[in-house]
């Protein structure tokens, strides 16, 4: 469903990604672990077609990214570390606007209800997204996922300067989302989270995937020791 | 679909922003009370024009007994009539002036009192819808439009719609288009007024044509200034810089442009000024005939040409007045004069005029501005027009006089000849009539063709801007 063959991306000589061979299947979600400038969010960007590679290939459903823009973009959801929103358009307008740009037509109620499903209060969708917690706008990232039907979800930091309540309500989420049948690839800084949240762990360090395990093979500790050790390289 | 979506959201933003809707509202209110001003304006000036008109007859008309060539120095007044066109574009009306003293002997300029060496940019400084869609118009737009999509890209939003599949080219499309919804939005109320005005009142069916055409040329420059406004924004990595941009823009072709081509038209082509210009026509005069001075050169060379071709010796033996013949042959002489040195002047203002229409390759407000005075017919063009009627009334005015005093002041009725107050309500009178065509002179073509290619050039920027292949 999301697929990297030997992915590689250089910028001005210096390499963000190396080589990257990834398979996340329907159902699942891979969490990509890494520093800053690991190469995380330039893997997503990637699979998003917001860069080129400069080789190998990303593949969402089958579908090489850089061929099929338009077909595989239709099929995924981004929601980056600070989704942005229209901030003088209410949750609702929010999510019909978006989901207007890729041909589905939602009325308020139906909108209403997506959000609902994503967590959103029923009081809040009507208000204008300034008012709304960072947590709140990622939930209408999930309402979009919803309501898109997307197949495959891109989260970049999806979690990142949430409360601890907030992102274990978007925790759920990702996991009601997974047993939908959605294949995720999260980008995350939170050991803990990609513990709690993900199906396979992926560990990069300067552009190269160091190591991949199950999540539940691993208990909260022994990640933190796998993850510290490979920083330390 | 998707341009249309971004069209759509772009106008609610803009309508949502409390800073765009209190410009937007602000700028509809200037453009309310300018019309209110303008109509106030034009109904009186037409009702003085009237007034002047009937009164300038009547005091004409009852001269009472005068010798007719004391009434042509008595003279009388020729007015341009307003329109209400002139409301919403009052040109150079409210510099030039739009009535004229007729009197014999001299053709009086009040269209050449080196009046048009005033400044252009001071005949731009007038509150008036023009003077509106002209300068704020413009900064409303840029306001509104310079961080549409250099605030999309600061706050990510860019990048998301691209995550959407969303092109660049869409996002600029729906941007631009959002853009001149609103500004349609804000231009409505000015369509709708002037089309009650124009309803409300009676005008001719070029008053009518005037006013679409205005109204197209004005709808292109905003196009114009849209156009540019979204392609710097897309061009630039920041809001910052788009707006620093787009005002340097706005000075350049609001300002500073227009205050340079006007100097440079000056200095390229200098008008005398008046004395000069007084002195000149001063001694042309004198090799000629004066229609008072009977002993001069040219004066007695005329009357030994008048008595040799008669076959008679004195001008008593004529069958005619000779003095109304001398004054005639000299009030034409003069003309020639007039017309000779008038000319130049205004070949020089012509060659001014074209030279500041050309500058508007350099500034798409020049090209608006004098395309909207052109269509509305309240450019210089148009008084050239109106002034060329008056003065071709004043030397009919002035032939009838004279060839009374030539065909009645004969024999024993020559001496103290007058004619009594009825003779004045039989002359003819003048009524100004305003041309038919809305365009006059290719010369007008010029700002027209520019404003249209300006928005040609814009829209290709944009395309450019739009087109622009990068990653985010």
């Amino acid at each position: 469903m999301i697929e990297a063959i030997q992915l590689s991306k250089v910028f001005n000589g210096t390499t963000a990604v190396s080589n990257l061979d990834v398979n996340i299947r329907t159902g699942e979600i891979y969490c990509l672990l890494g520093a800053n400038g690991a190469g995380k969010t330039t893997t997503i960007n990637l699979f998003l077609n917001l860069v080129q590679p400069s080789n190998g290939s990303a593949r969402i459903s089958g579908m090489d990214v850089t061929k099929y823009p338009i077909e595989t973009k239709q099929k995924l959801t981004y929601i980056p570390e600070n989704l942005s929103l229209y901030p003088g358009l209410s949750g609702i307008e929010n999510l019909q606007f978006f989901c207007g740009l890729s041909g589905l037509k939602l009325t308020s109620d139906d909108a209403a209800l997506f959000l609902e499903q994503s967590g959103l209060q029923a009081s809040a969708v009507h208000d204008r997204v300034s008012t709304y917690s960072k947590g709140m706008r990622q939930k209408v990232g999930i309402a979009l996922a919803i309501a898109r039907k997307s197949d495959v979800l891109l989260l970049d930091e999806p979690t990142s300067g949430l409360d601890p309540a907030a992102s274990n309500d978007f925790a759920g989420l990702l996991t009601e989302m997974k047993e939908r049948g959605a294949a995720v690839l999260m980008a995350s800084h939170d050991l803990f989270r990609a513990k709690e949240t993900a199906t396979r762990i992926g560990i990069m360090n300067k552009g190269i995937l160091v190591e991949e395990l199950f999540a539940g093979d691993v208990t909260h500790s022994d990640l933190e020791k796998i993850y510290l050790n490979h920083m330390r390289d | 679909m998707v341009i249309s979506s971004i069209a759509r959201n772009e106008v609610q933003r803009l309508i949502r922003d409390k800073v765009v809707t209190a410009l937007g509202l602000l700028i509809i209110l200037l453009i309310a009370s300018s019309i209110a001003t303008g109509v106030i304006y034009f109904r009186e000036l037409e009702a003085q024009h009237q007034q002047a008109e009937q009164l300038a007859r009547a005091q004409w008309e009852n001269q009472g007994e005068k010798n007719p060539h004391s009434a042509a120095h008595y003279g009388t007044f020729a007015f341009q009539p307003v329109t209400v066109v002139s409301v919403f574009e009052p040109g150079v009306n409210r510099y030039t002036g739009v009535s004229l003293f007729l009197e014999g002997h001299r053709q009086n300029f009040a269209a050449h009192s080196l009046a048009e060496d005033k400044d252009t940019s001071r005949r731009f400084a007038e509150l008036t819808p023009a003077f509106i869609f002209t300068y704020l118009f413009p900064l409303f737009i840029i306001l509104a439009g310079y961080r549409s999509v250099t605030g999309e890209r600061e706050s990510g939003m860019y990048r998301f719609l691209k995550s959407q599949g969303i092109g660049r080219f869409q996002v600029i499309a729906g941007k631009t288009i959002g853009l001149w919804v609103v500004v349609l939005l804000i231009f409505l109320p000015f369509l709708l007024i002037g089309l009650a005005l124009l309803l409300f009142t009676t005008p001719s069916g070029t008053d009518v044509w005037r006013f679409v055409l205005m109204a197209t040329i004005w709808l292109l420059y905003f196009g114009v200034v849209a156009n540019i406004t979204i392609g710097v924004s897309a061009l630039v990595n920041s809001s910052g810089t788009s707006m620093v941009l787009l005002l340097s823009l706005w000075i350049l072709s609001s300002l500073l442009v227009p205050r340079l081509a006007t100097n440079i038209a000056s200095t390229l082509h200098p008008v005398p000024n008046t004395s000069e210009f007084l002195q000149a026509v001063q001694n042309d005069l004198m090799h000629g005939i004066d229609g008072h001075n009977p002993f001069s050169e040219h004066s007695l060379a005329f009357q030994d040409s008048v008595l040799a071709a008669h076959g008679v010796d004195d001008i008593a033996d004529l069958p005619f007045n000779f003095r109304g013949l001398m004054l005639q042959e000299g009030e034409e002489f003069e003309k020639r004069i007039f017309d000779y040195h008038l000319g130049k002047i205004d070949a020089i203002h012509q060659r001014q005029n074209h030279f500041f229409s050309l500058s508007s390759l350099f500034s798409p407000t020049i090209a608006a501005r004098l395309s909207s005075m052109s269509v509305a017919g309240t450019d210089m063009v148009a008084f050239r027009h109106f002034t060329a009627s008056a003065e071709e009334f004043r030397i009919a005015l002035m032939r009838e006089l004279n060839m009374d005093l030539k065909m009645n002041a004969v024999g024993e009725r020559a001496a103290g000849y007058t004619v009594d107050g009825s003779f004045f309500a039989q002359t003819i009178s003048f009524t100004y009539e305003r041309p038919e065509k809305v365009l006059l002179a290719r010369s007008q073509l010029i700002p027209i063709s520019l404003t249209m290619l300006w928005f040609l050039l814009s829209a290709i920027f944009l395309g450019f801007a739009a087109r622009i292949q990068e990653e985010v």
